[in-house]
């Protein structure tokens, strides 16, 4: 399992993208460096370097201090506030824009679970089905930060 | 990006966080726009948005102004 020549980091970049979307696709879930590895027969450290180029192309957030995946964005790897069923598994998205994008990258309708922000923790409930949204009279997304600064703390955003 | 029950909860929440510019968009929106900005995510030929592109969609949803403003 050689690893990829430097010419050929584009191409490998994108065998691990499309890995790690078979794997949300097939599995229902965002998978470790380790199974995609195993999926593309490739080595798990050179599997770990493209998923460190991957995020810094912004096409997923890694923990931090690790090459681990925190969301495949809009599919986070592990619980967060925002519940997402869809196509027939429950999924999680990092915030509400991840988590409407969801049902979209699954090409299903979905209905996302959170609560209000504002400390008051109104459980809120929006279902998305083709051009229909249903949710209580009311329910807004709010944006903290202006579009300029969302990737200077992603995470945070 | 947050949920809030109503505009009057978002307010709130931008005073007390102290987020000045903060804004909101209807849930109406937030769907097209991430049906939009990730409907091909999981595609082989997907790739990300250039910049140019994104403030066109943010545009064609009606976001426009200086908060929806990407490029300098």
């Amino acid at each position: 399992m050689a690893g990829p020549a430097l010419t050929d980091t584009a191409d490998f970049d994108r065998e691990v993208r499309v890995a790690i979307a078979e794997c949300v696709t097939e599995r229902g879930v965002v998978p470790a460096s380790s199974e995609v590895a195993v999926r593309i027969a490739a080595s798990e450290s050179d599997v770990s370097d493209a998923f460190g180029r991957l995020a810094a192309a912004r096409v997923m957030i890694l923990r931090p201090g690790t090459t681990d995946i925190l969301s495949f964005n809009p599919f986070a790897a592990g619980p967060t506030d925002f519940t997402v069923r869809s196509a027939g598994r429950e999924w999680w998205g990092l915030c509400a824009w991840d988590a409407f994008g969801i049902p979209a990258a699954l090409g299903s309708d979905g209905v996302v679970q959170g609560a209000c922000a504002d400390g008051c923790g109104v459980p809120l409930e929006v279902r998305l089905a083709g051009d229909a949204v249903g949710a209580l009279d009311g329910v807004v997304i709010g944006f903290a930060l202006p579009a300029r600064e969302w990737w200077k703390d992603i995470i945070f955003t | 990006m947050l949920l809030f029950r109503s505009e009057e909860h978002a307010r709130s929440w931008r005073d007390a966080h102290g987020f000045p510019d903060a804004t909101t968009i209807s849930v109406e929106t937030g769907w097209r726009l991430a049906h939009a900005w990730y409907a091909r995510k999981l595609q082989p030929d997907w790739r990300r948005h250039t910049l140019e592109e994104a403030e066109t969609l943010f545009a064609s949803l009606g976001l426009g102004g200086e908060f929806w403003r990407l490029r300098a």
